[in-house]
């Protein structure tokens, strides 16, 4: 529709030019609106041929928007114009067929070659087939009786005549004379699907989606299904279908219902459709099952457990609880599930002492929920309900022994243990290690040995015993008894478990072991026990000192460590042996004073390996368990960002009190509080539990009662306690909570530094602003200030101004 | 009745011993090796961890809070007690009836 509009009107060429235009944007309507009139103009052929383009496209897009009935007109009008052949004609006597205008369509079909049909619109002979099939057979007349598919109709009548008759193996015959390439192909899938349903499924999968025979197979295919597959079918059927299946298949009408429900439900089945689906029909799904799944669907539904409790009650009232605390616990919401559970430990408690186990285990399962220290109580709690549960021990002995240490509390915690459990190795494991802490010889030794009677292979008892045999093999070294000293790093040898004990009998033997006089600095002994210990100079010359230290003797060997540079590789043996020294307990001052005689090769060492944060981590990890904090600062200062992790401001908050943490203020203490509800997000649990204890440690280094006990004087900060008392004690409860959770979620969003800046800046115009410093060093006062900024965020009226706080907390100055 | 408890699963009474129990597992494990039924074999597994003794059930019958799916049920609601066959010629002509051709027809005329 481009050809060149010269030699028209002007008139003539625009009208043309818009109807072209409305031709090309799809307006086929008003094209052909235009087209006609230009044709009123001049009987032009080009007009005729464009017009009749505009009809087709027209007819086109009626039928693609599924109004066949005005599309077949539109064809006729087309057909009117054009020249032959006719374009879409298969398209118009299915239109005519779908509106069963067959007054229409069997002209239509009459004009229609065989080849035309079979080779042209082979689509439409499909759909003439499925016609056929499905009792039109009328229309056998109107097609021309030369073609393929009125041949192949009399194959598949035959077919279909024995399938009723049940007669199949007929039928298989049958439809053997139909050829591959037939219109009735799908047709043939979908009855020999029929005849033969074993490979079913696979077969009728090969009837495509344009097929008129598609929405039957995916009926014959849901018939041979059961379960939730055949509701899941039987859904995506259409209406007609899902009856004939669901009739064949035998279905109750209550199953039909559910069917019909299920299919109303666009998509997929929500959590409270699923928990209303099993309450209505539960007598299908059976009472028990239903109410099983009911109360497991509520962890997701949590509004329907009154509708649960209407349709199916509960046995009482711990049950009830119990339930509760079970879906507060999916919830997440431990706080409430702890009071459910108190409420279910009270019922038993009624119930005497035959429920004490059940107790025991609510407390051991309460204590999975919460924090460790509120987890501790729990355990204790639960022994008396339950005395013989080792492993609550362990976890009593664990958390005082490791977690946060409490030695009087983990010795009268072993104490009950041992006696409840004097055979058991885990027990025993525990009371060998407080015997270590301890340095009780007798008892390492005692437990030690029955820990091997019990367990020949026991780690720790090994490892124990050959502390205490190398202490004893050094002692005689010391008096030069060197025989009896080999008799007993012979024993010691006995009990080697790890291979830096192995060097270090090797490093005895070769180097110590034997007269002074008989050693040279580096004779062949001292060189081959040396060069046992590894290639690492500086790990060698740790080693050296350690041993030299511990004998209270003078290193005998002094290698050239101060250039040399150690790898990855070898910073963690050297990592390993200062957690060796430091695990027999034997360090002491030796393991710092070894530590800064190798101090240069290690902090040039760390300087070029500060990129690899793990191994930054481990070394600020033993640096801290030997308390070598001017190491330990050197090693912060050069991770690079340190406040970028949690665990790194805790290193050098440690590193910057040199690990005296009553030194902390309170700006520091809120940022380290910060840094542990950051790691909580990030699941860092390590640096949670480290942050955790260090806060822990600096309140009690500094908790005002402590003081008041040994001082007996009034100190200003019980006196500042007091003006917070004074200044918000009239607030609600409740209000005064929520206040609190905003402060703290003010103080997560802001540094304590910049808080403390904004207000000083925000209140400097009425206030001194020296004064206003001094007071931010008040950890009350700051908290005041922060409480205000929280009440002035929520919008809640506490009738307490900045002016009020500063005036009250003025006179603390003085 | 659908099997959903550890106790039916297992096939035994919630008051069962421990030896009874452990019984009824084992025969079941034998009619259903891994090597047969993968899933099966771990229902019943798991069904066993669960009851196996008296810790295990106590610390079932408090903590446990069902999970079935909603296919299991349907699963058990519309299970087939013989295998399934192909529909009679009846039913399946019953495809080609008037509504099934007007839906093919629409559909084709697009």
């Amino acid at each position: 529709m481009n050809e060149s509009v010269s030699g028209l009107s002007a008139e003539e060429s625009d009208l043309l030019q818009k109807a072209r235009k409305l031709f090309a944007a799809g307006r086929y309507p008003q094209a052909a609106e235009l087209f006609k009139e230009l044709l009123n103009r001049s009987d032009n052929s080009d007009y005729r041929d464009q017009l009749a383009q505009c009809y087709l496209q027209w007819a086109l897009n009626t039928a693609g928007q599924g109004r066949l009935k005005q599309a077949g007109p539109l064809w006729e009008a087309y057909a009117a114009y054009a020249q032959t052949p006719l374009v879409a004609q298969d398209k118009y006597i299915s239109w005519l067929l779908a509106e069963r205008e067959f007054s229409k369509a069997y002209p239509a079909l009459e004009k229609l070659g065989a080849a035309q049909l079979d080779h042209q619109f082979p689509e439409l002979a499909v759909l003439l087939g499925f016609l056929l099939v499905s009792g039109n057979t009328a229309l056998a007349s109107h097609l021309p009786p030369d073609s393929a598919l009125f041949r192949h109709w009399q194959f598949v009548k035959a077919a279909l005549a024995a399938y009723r008759d049940g007669r199949f193996e007929a039928c298989k015959q049958a439809l053997k004379s139909l050829p591959y390439r037939s219109a009735f192909r799908d047709f043939r899938i979908l009855l020999r699907a029929q005849l033969c349903p074993d490979p079913a499924e696979a077969q009728l999968s090969k009837i495509p989606e344009s097929s008129p025979y598609r929405s039957a197979a995916d009926a014959a295919i849901a018939s041979l299904q059961a379960g939730a597959e055949l509701v899941a079918s039987l859904a995506k059927l259409e209406p007609h279908h899902r009856r004939v299946v669901a009739i064949a298949c035998g279905l109750s009408a209550n199953q039909i219902q559910l069917v019909e429900t299920v299919s109303g439900e666009s998509g997929w089945l929500t959590d409270k459709v699923r928990f209303y689906l099993a309450l209505q029909y539960r007598s299908l799904f059976g009472p028990e099952a239903a109410q099983a799944f009911c109360l497991g669907r509520l962890a997701h539904y949590p509004d329907g457990f009154q509708d649960y409790l209407n349709y199916f009650g509960t046995a009482n009232a711990f049950e009830e609880n119990r339930i509760h605390a079970l879906l507060c616990e999916k919830a997440k919401n431990s706080h409430d599930a702890q009071r459910y559970w108190r409420r279910c430990i009270e019922i038993l408690q009624g119930n005497g002492t035959t429920e004490n186990r059940k107790i025991a285990m609510i407390l051991r399962h309460m204590a999975a929920l919460v924090p460790r220290e509120e987890a501790v109580d729990l355990l204790v709690e639960s022994l008396d309900y339950d005395a013989a549960h080792k492993e609550s021990y362990l976890g009593i002995l664990t958390f005082y022994g490791l977690e946060q240490p409490d030695s009087a509390q983990y010795e009268h915690w072993l104490e009950r243990s041992l006696k409840g459990f004097p055979h058991d190795v885990d027990i025993l494991v525990n009371a060998v290690k407080s015997a270590a802490k301890r340095k009780s010889i007798g008892q390492i030794r005692e437990y030690a040995r029955a820990l091997l009677n019990i367990d020949p292979a026991n780690k720790t008892a090994k490892q124990q015993l050959f502390g205490d045999y190398v202490a004893q093999a050094r002692r005689l070294i010391s008096s030069e008894n060197y025989a009896a000293a080999e008799e007993r790093l012979q024993s010691a040898e006995q009990c080697i478990v790890e291979k830096e004990q192995r060097a270090q009998l090797d490093l005895l033997r070769g180097v110590y072991c034997r007269p002074v006089q008989e050693r040279g600095q580096f004779d062949k002994q001292t060189i081959d026990a040396l060069e046992k210990l590894g290639d690492d100079p500086v790990s060698k010359q740790f080693q050296l000192l350690m041993e030299s230290a511990l004998l209270n003797r003078p290193c005998p060997v002094s290698l050239p460590v101060e250039d040399a540079e150690l790898t990855s590789r070898q910073l963690k043996h050297l990592i390993a042996l200062i957690e060796y020294y430091d695990e027999q307990s034997i360090g002491g001052n030796c393991l710092a004073e070894a530590l800064n005689q190798i101090g240069k090769p290690v902090k040039h060492s760390i300087a070029r390996l500060a990129k690899n944060e793990a191994l930054m981590l481990s070394w600020c990890g033993v640096l801290e368990r030997v308390g070598h904090f001017d190491l330990l600062r050197h090693c912060v200062a050069l991770a690079g960002e340190p406040d970028k992790k949690p665990i790194w401001l805790y290193y050098k908050t440690l590193a910057g009190c040199h690990g005296d943490v009553s030194r902390l203020d309170h700006i520091t203490l809120f940022q380290l509080q910060n840094a542990m509800a950051e790691a909580r997000a990030e699941n860092d649990s390590k640096a949670v539990l480290l942050i955790g204890r260090l806060i822990e440690r600096s309140q009690i280094a500094s908790d005002p009662f402590v003081f008041k006990q040994e001082v007996s004087a009034v100190d200003s900060h019980s006196q500042s306690e007091d003006l917070y008392e004074a200044l918000f004690g009239h607030i609600p409860a409740e209000a005064m909570e929520k206040l609190e959770r905003k402060v703290r979620d003010i103080m997560l969003e802001t540094d304590p530094v910049q808080f403390a800046e904004q207000a000083m800046r925000r209140y400097a115009a009425s206030n001194d602003i020296q004064t206003l410093r001094l007071l931010f060093d008040d950890p009350d006062f700051f908290a005041s200030a922060a409480l205000l900024e929280a009440a002035e965020q929520l919008q809640i009226d506490i009738g307490v101004a900045m002016k009020d706080v500063v005036a009250r907390f003025t006179h603390t100055l003085s | 009745m659908l099997k959903h408890t550890p106790y039916q699963i297992i096939g035994v009474g919630e008051d069962a011993a421990d030896a009874e129990i452990k019984q009824a597992y084992l025969q079941l494990a034998k009619r259903h090796p891994p090597d047969c039924d993968q899933l099966q074999f771990r229902r019943i597994r798991q069904a066993y961890e669960l009851i196996k003794d008296e810790e295990s059930r106590l610390h079932y019958a408090l903590f446990d809070l069902p999970d079935i799916e909603f296919e299991l049920l349907l699963d058990d609601a519309f299970r087939r007690e013989t295998p399934a066959q192909a529909m009679a010629p009846g039913d399946f002509m019953q495809l080609f009836a008037e509504e099934s051709v007007n839906s093919a027809l629409a559909k084709s005329g697009r």
